[in-house]
């Protein structure tokens, strides 16, 4: 991040100071202020300004969507021509109403690079913050994220101002960043949730969801052939994604830092005597919509969600909706709609051709409890997307079983 | 795509990666280095016996053939891209994740620069023609490489040598569908978008299985074992998808991979494609010390 804007985040920062004021108490990191009488806290929606203030040469933690979990998916026929910003292949644009994740332990670790060769290998923790936190990204907060876009609006849910055994951090070393995305719990702080987001958030909790994608998806593509499958696809599709997968993200590496080699980055966050350190958890939604897990860049697809929808079925189909429940016996390996019709492979933009036949995703080296399931290969991907900063990429334990 | 940065991890195309026939050194120094011998071959059975199983999909499937060509190998000291959380009953293996791009590069010291024909359906092992090198160090995962034969480049699109070759019959209540089928790695795999542009990828990435998790420090005069489960590669499959597929006289379905024309990938050839290169179930890789 640039000078002018670590200043600008700082402002805004010291501008939210008003509501919150840190703890004294060094030894742990500062989480968001004690609940109310309904287990949350209540933040003003739409205003989460008000978190924790970090102290110069320590940490502030924040949570991002990155601006696609507030301003969702647009389609556009020639991408290219747009700037290429993600988009779906098969002609949706995709909007969030909320994106849901609950945080807890962040850990800063001694010796990030205790063996280069293995994550798991670190130091002791020198510094912990728990939570839990309940964070809608789509909502946001105040703090400007890490991808440089105006619209990425992050959420600040902690600080830790020094070490648990109250020295300060060590500006000249690097701490080993590790977080951990768990099951909504009633002991979770509601840090900028809604009243639709606190409702939904109780479903998560009965339902043991981690990560909780909620929004709708309109087809804008050219209108499909006469007579194929893709006329009886509905061209609204309301969706909710609850998943289970809760994952441990481990040892992240910081794409804040100086890149060591093609595509690597050094391990852990550095503090900074002389200003706060903005450590942004930043969830990557498009992971959960990849044709092939675990490489960034993979097209999106949404035709294989919709043509489970609710009403699935007849040309000029009414809004459906669909959940994960609904993807769980579907094949990744050979896509078919609700009816049982192979769904073809399509693309309806400029930069990508569908290979002909039917649609399939590529697990890629991954196998599921129930093979090829496409629920558990969506919330799989989608635990993937858990980054240190804009990009950074973590070591990923899943606390679930795939 | 925008606001992305593509953090792909690229292994260096250095003379350690070119199919030689001759033990070539790579790797780091410093440590003790030695040749060893590596072997490959089937799970460990009874081949007296036909190998059949019941795959999720309900299909009692019987193979009659499964040729498997491996190689080169290599061996990382890094670990695995993620934990496994518990065991997948299924076949009684581990299940490991994750594989690819967010697999860092991590450092190879031993490898096996040769490759290697086998018939999966005999526990029988066959050893590599060439002997391998490593440099003794902590080994927490393997590479399988399924590279084409000897004076085809790695990165030739166009080659017509099988991967895996496999026969036999499933049968489901009433259903009895014989098969065959060939997977060759080639642009039948790959997509259609060009170096820069979304989601593309070379074919000698899908050309790699990393991440295989095995753990041993290895001591001269051990060797290298490599068995090869075929029914991860039917896992899934589902025959009733074949009833389009063209067919011998005998009615034997075959399996097709093709991107375009009258006959595309079944369902069928993609989870064979899914097992050859699933990181776990399929290879089990360990140090053996006579």
């Amino acid at each position: 991040m640039s000078m002018p804007k670590m200043l600008s985040v700082m402002a805004l920062v010291l501008a939210g100071s008003a509501t919150y004021a840190c703890s004294d108490d060094s030894s742990r990191g500062t989480p968001a202020p004690t609940p109310t009488a309904d287990g949350g806290v209540d933040g003003s929606p739409g205003d989460p300004d008000g978190g924790p203030v970090a102290k110069k040469n320590g940490f502030q933690f924040t949570v991002s969507g990155e601006d696609l979990a507030i301003n969702g998916y647009d389609f556009g026929a020639d991408p290219k021509a747009n700037g290429d910003p993600p988009a779906f292949v098969d002609g949706w644009e995709v909007k969030f109403e909320h994106v849901i994740v609950t945080v807890d332990k962040i850990r800063l670790n001694a010796d990030p690079d205790k063996d280069p060769a293995n994550p798991d290998m670190q130091g002791p923790v020198v510094a912990s913050v728990d939570g839990p936190w309940a964070v809608d990204v789509s909502i946001g907060g105040d703090v400007l994220g890490k991808s440089g876009s105006p619209d990425e609006k992050t959420v600040t849910i902690a600080t830790i101002d020094a070490k648990s055994d109250g020295t300060a951090f060590d500006p000249a070393q690097r701490y080993a960043f590790n977080y951990d995305v768990v099951s909504a719990t009633a002991s979770a702080k509601l840090v900028n949730l809604d009243a639709a987001g606190k409702a939904l958030y109780e479903t998560a909790k009965t339902n043991g969801w981690s990560m909780i994608y909620q929004g709708t998806a309109t087809y804008k593509g050219a209108a499909p052939a006469v007579g194929s499958v893709f006329e009886k696809i509905p061209k609204e599709v309301k969706f909710t994604l609850g998943m289970k997968n809760p994952s441990s993200y481990i040892n992240c590496q910081n794409t804040d830092l100086q890149e060591i080699a093609a595509g690597e980055f050094p391990r852990g966050l550095q503090a900074s005597a002389d200003k706060v350190t903005v450590a942004q958890i930043t969830i990557h939604t498009d992971h959960s919509f990849w044709s092939k897990l675990n490489v960034e860049g993979t097209e999106l697809h949404f035709d294989p969600i919709a043509a489970r929808a609710s009403t699935y079925g007849t040309v000029g189909a009414a809004s459906g909706t669909v959940t994960l429940d609904d993807l769980v016996n579907v094949d990744v390996t050979g896509f078919k709609t609700k009816n049982d019709e192979v769904l073809p492979a399509r693309s309806v933009v400029s930069d990508y051709t569908a290979p002909a036949g039917q649609l399939a995703f590529d697990s890629n080296g991954t196998s599921f409890t129930k093979a090829n399931s496409y629920a558990a290969y969506l919330q799989y991907s989608a635990s993937s997307g858990g980054h240190l900063n804009a990009d950074g990429p973590c070591k990923v334990k899943n606390n679930y079983t795939p | 795509m925008r606001g992305r940065i593509l953090l792909v991890s690229v292994l260096a195309f250095t003379a350690c990666t070119v199919l030689s026939l001759g033990p070539t050194g790579c790797g780091s120094t410093g440590s003790a280095r030695f040749a060893f011998d590596g072997r490959a071959g089937g799970v460990t059975r009874d081949a007296s016996q036909p190998l059949a199983f019941v795959n999720e999909t309900g299909w009692t499937i019987t193979l009659t053939k499964a040729n498997v060509t491996v190689g080169p190998i290599y061996l990382n000291v890094i670990a695995p891209l993620r934990d496994e959380a518990s065991f997948v009953p299924w076949l009684g293996v581990k299940r490991a994740f994750g594989d690819d791009d967010h697999l860092g590069g991590g450092r190879e010291v031993g490898e096996i620069l040769g490759q290697v024909t086998f018939d999966a359906l005999s526990p029988a092992l066959v050893p590599f023609p060439v002997q391998g090198t490593m440099t003794q160090e902590q080994i927490r995962t393997a590479e399988i490489w399924l590279w084409p034969p000897p004076g085809k480049a790695p990165e030739a699109v166009n080659i017509d040598t099988p991967s895996v070759d496999v026969a036999g019959v499933a049968v489901r209540g009433d259903s009895r569908v014989p098969f065959r089928g060939a997977l060759i790695l080639n642009d039948a795999w790959t997509t259609d978008a060009k170096p820069g542009e979304r989601s593309a990828q070379p074919v000698t990435s899908l050309r790699k299985v990393r991440g295989i998790p095995t753990t041993f420090f290895p001591t001269e005069g051990g060797a290298l074992e490599i068995r090869f489960d075929v029914r991860p590669l039917f896992r899934g499959a589902d025959f009733s998808n074949l009833a389009a597929n063209p067919a011998d006289k005998d009615g034997t379905k075959i399996l097709v991979q093709s991107k375009t024309g009258k006959f595309t990938t079944d369902q069928v050839m993609r989870n064979v494609f899914q097992g050859l290169r699933a990181s776990t179930g399929t290879y089990a890789v360990r140090w053996v010390v006579p």
